[in-house]
């Protein structure tokens, strides 16, 4: 069964998402892109018809759509997180050596070890491992895509309806107060499992990748090239299966010194 | 009855790769044993010449933890020396977890060390500074440079290296530094300075980013001088490398250099007909995987290790996790290696095999982790406490980012070919003073390479994350930005090392590597000048109105290390101040080599890799030498 995000939410995750990365204010801040200059000419484009400006949004990505399949195809975090949990609790779990010592023996017989062991990828510092939840201890436990955002969605809801008397709701302050972390004591307090700000800094990566990363699979259906169409319309080149040559090269150094 | 081999090789970069088909191809039985998969065999349709589905640069680049750097639930911890504060789990500090190491995923900056780097502690001894210098660990190799010289034209052969050797020998000339030691007795040879010799295959071609630091060099003064960077990357519009011709024609050029047994069989025994083809310039190869199946960019897996699997008893084994080279303290001698079968990770093997022979090959880090696993209490090769001592990283971070005028909106184009492109020696040496001159290293422009990139770092960042009107604001720009980066020494101290974790443990229960660092007076000072020599490059475009705004001075980061690791093996004759041997194998035992960066005694101020591939010819050249003639290796 596909994941789906409550209504409620994708309510909120919507606008959200704009406001966390306004693809308009900044395609909007850069010069026209010149669709012949691009390596090879791009003849047109499938959002737009040449010469009228930008409008990309958030939303021609389907990013909550995006979110669900990121969760869906989340089985390595999954499997990987009770995993860790498990040897969190016992870091000797698939411990073996040559000798056949248990852990306890052999990190005795080793100079400089202490006694005890601890594994930590998803320690505080630590970038091994994308997905974590406040224990109650303190410490972090290692936790899959969906058991991380699900433990978002009700503070979440709960933030937006505590600013829904706004009309229209203030999404960029909103957001900015999420990632503050602490405008919300009493919907989303600092000590959930999940703050908003790791909510938002999560969520902005997501939208960034949906929007970004020229492999959304919520778009698979559309043009190819609405893969990077921000890319593009930000004056970026760059994308997969692209052999550009020596002639391509010397041309592009060519237009940049005559430019300077 | 475990199974019994010749030689088992550690890791299969640059170092292990390269010493594996030198010693297969001598007719020994080698097995190659690598903790990380075969990620290319897996993820690339070979049958395309170049597979670009697989370009997913979120994927590779950002998503943790990384397939191709770390294995899952393998990480190192980092301690800043004299901090007070405990050791942590990071996410810098990488191993390439993958076959072929750090040769596939490396930037492929192709440098020869240079001759005064054999002689560090000659040179400050000479110039008076090695007083203040009281902090660092500076020795000299005890290698002459002319030793190492004929295995570099091999190295570079064997690369298929892309260059300019006249523009690199007119820039290293022309620089303040070299007119003012040139004529010091310690100081080297106008040969070992300045081959002759033509690299492989021409320059790559420039590109505008490239472009544009070229002329910023240039117009610096007389004695900076610009050329292209040197890489391991197949010329694009070439007609592809051809390894076979290109050793053919090192070992022809070598009148002698090279006489020993192996070096007498003719380039058709020794390479195969395979060519590389030529670069695509499709820029995804930074840290990447290159999507080629013929290796446009040089790496192991795609050269060294295909030509292996032609040699009968040669066996390359990924997912085998090395966990102890198992000693036998009586004799001296190591017997086998112990390891991890992770082909289901989830359910580990352990397997032993035996060898006359065990070369360790796993980059610094992950050498001095598997030694300080093995034999007596405090590690194999360990009695004069060297072990993981003295490693240095280069000063990573350490650059000038500038941002272009608007009028250069979509005309920089990064994406063509890798990141780097054009370089100086101008800045190997750097005036600090009347007369004093502080170890720097080339500067190489840097092209931006991805958005989404800059994006989530804006992001992620410990302090001030963006989002918003200020991720949109930090990316207006990122089109039109370019750096250059100086490949910064940092100088050993004995204290900067690599110990074995007293708390954290890996999936598997086992200690994990800690590195212990901390930059002393000289690396701050290398900060403080190499960032006004960066500056000079745009004085020019100052004067134009080409650049937008302030340049962006970034300063080196500490625990920016991972990408050259170097020392903490240290090479010596002395058994209480080194590790390793000047044939590369440990004090402490008969029959264990180290081939990695890790033997290097000082840093250079240039990518290690060309280094490391020369050495572990040497080594090998030495290793099959000697059981020739009947002799124990590595006996100096």
């Amino acid at each position: 069964m596909p994941y789906q995000i409550p209504d409620i939410v994708r309510s909120i995750l919507e606008p959200l998402a704009e406001a966390v990365f306004p693809i308009g204010a900044w395609t909007a801040q850069k010069q026209a892109p010149k669709f012949n200059e691009f390596i090879p000419p791009i003849a047109s484009v499938p959002w737009r018809a040449t010469g009228s400006p930008p409008s990309l949004s958030t939303t021609n990505f389907a990013v909550v759509k995006y979110l669900e399949l990121m969760i869906d195809s989340d089985s390595e975090n999954e499997a990987l997180a009770p995993r860790w949990q498990q040897i969190k609790a016992n870091p000797a779990s698939f411990f073996k050596t040559h000798t056949g010592q248990p852990m306890s023996d052999w990190r005795a017989s080793r100079k400089g070890l202490d006694p005890s062991a601890k594994f930590a990828p998803f320690d505080a510092d630590s970038n091994n491992f994308a997905f974590w939840i406040a224990a109650a201890d303190g410490s972090r436990d290692p936790v899959s895509r969906r058991q991380f955002y699900e433990a978002c969605w009700e503070p979440l809801e709960a933030a937006y309806r505590s600013v829904m008397p706004a009309d229209p709701i203030q999404w960029t302050d909103f957001s900015t107060k999420l990632l503050a972390n602490n405008q919300f004591p009493g919907e989303w307090p600092t000590n959930k499992s999940v703050s908003s700000a790791a909510f938002t800094v999560q969520f902005t990566i997501d939208t960034l990748t949906a929007c970004l990363g020229q492999k959304n699979p919520a778009i698979a259906a559309s043009d190819p090239l609405w893969q990077r169409a921000v890319l593009i319309e930000i004056g970026e080149n760059r994308h997969p299966d692209y052999p550009y040559g020596v002639p391509e090269a010397e041309k592009a150094v060519d237009t940049f010194v005559n430019t300077i | 009855m475990p199974e019994q081999h010749d030689f088992i090789i550690v890791g299969s970069g640059g170092g292990g790769g390269t010493i594996a088909w030198l010693l297969a191809k001598a007719g020994y039985d080698v097995l190659l044993l690598e903790q990380g998969p075969d990620f290319a065999a897996k993820n690339r349709d070979s049958s395309k010449a170049f597979d670009a589905s697989v370009h997913d640069e979120f994927f590779y680049r950002l998503s943790k933890p990384d397939p191709k750097r770390r294995l899952r639930g393998d990480y190192n911890t980092f301690l800043k020396r004299d901090s007070g504060s405990n050791s942590k789990p990071f996410q810098y500090g990488w191993t390439a977890s993958v076959l072929g190491g750090g040769s596939v995923l490396w930037g492929t900056w192709s440098f020869r060390a240079l001759p005064i780097d054999f002689k560090l502690k000659t040179h400050f001894e000479r110039t008076g500074q090695l007083a203040s210098l009281g902090a660092y660990s500076v020795v000299d190799w005890p290698l002459q440079y002319s030793e190492m010289l004929p295995y570099y034209s091999v190295a570079e052969a064997l690369l298929g290296v892309s260059g300019d050797r006249k523009a690199i020998n007119d820039s290293i000339r022309a620089s303040d530094w070299y007119q003012r030691f040139k004529n010091e007795a310690y100081w080297g040879s106008e040969d070992q300075w300045f081959p002759m010799e033509d690299y492989p295959l021409g320059p790559y071609t420039r590109t505008p980013v490239g472009q544009f630091i070229y002329d910023g060099i240039n117009s610096v003064g007389t004695t900076w001088k610009a050329f292209p960077t040197p890489m391991a990357i197949v010329q694009p519009g070439s007609d592809g490398a051809k390894t076979r011709q290109a050793l053919a024609k090192a070992l022809a050029k070598q009148n002698g250099g090279l006489s020993s047994g192996i070096w007498n069989l003719q380039a058709e025994q020794l390479w195969s007909d395979r060519v590389r083809q030529a670069c695509n310039m499709c820029g995804y190869c930074g840290e990447y995987l290159c999507w080629g199946s013929t290796g446009p960019k040089w790496g192991t897996q795609d050269t060294t290790l295909k030509e292996l699997t032609d040699l009968p008893k040669a066996t390359i084994r990924p997912n085998a996790k090395a966990i102890e080279v198992v000693f036998d303290q009586a004799t001296r001698r190591a017997t086998g290696v112990a390891y991890l079968d992770l082909t289901n990770r989830d359910d580990p093997k352990l397997e032993y095999a035996d060898a006359n022979i065990v070369i360790v090959s796993c980059g610094a880090v992950q050498t001095a982790r598997l030694l300080l696993l093995s034999g007596p209490s405090s590690g194999l090769g360990n009695s004069g406490n060297q072990l993981g001592a003295n490693a240095t990283f280069h000063m990573f971070g350490l650059g000038i980012r500038a941002t272009l005028a608007d009028k250069f909106q979509g005309l920089l184009h990064s994406e063509l070919g890798p990141t780097g492109n054009t370089s100086t020696f101008a800045t190997y040496f750097m005036r600090d003073g009347a007369d004093t001159w502080i170890k720097g290293g080339h500067i190489t422009s840097s092209a931006k390479k991805n958005p989404l990139e800059d994006a989530v770092g804006a992001l992620i960042r410990p302090t001030n994350p963006q989002i918003g009107s200020g991720l949109r604001d930090e990316m207006v720009e990122n089109n039109r930005r370019l750096e250059v980066r100086l490949t910064a020494d940092d100088l050993p101290i004995m204290e900067n090392r690599v110990t074995l974790d007293p708390n954290y443990v890996d999936e598997y229960g086992i200690p994990v590597a800690r590195i212990v660092r901390k930059f002393g007076d000289n690396e701050t000072q290398v900060n403080k000048v190499g960032q006004s020599y960066m500056s000079k490059v745009f004085d020019v475009y100052r004067q134009k109105g080409a650049l937008k705004g302030d340049l962006i001075p970034n300063n080196a980061d500490l625990s920016l290390v991972g990408d050259h690791q170097m020392g903490t093996c240290r090479m010596g004759d002395d058994p209480n101040a080194s590790v390793v041997n000047r044939f590369c194998r440990l004090h402490d035992a008969d029959n264990v080599f180290v081939v990695d960066s890790s033997f290097m005694p000082t840093g250079l101020g240039l990518n290690p890799m060309v280094t490391v591939v020369a050495n572990a010819l040497r080594v090998g050249t030495h290793i099959v030498d000697s059981l020739r003639k009947g002799q124990a290796p590595g006996r100096t």
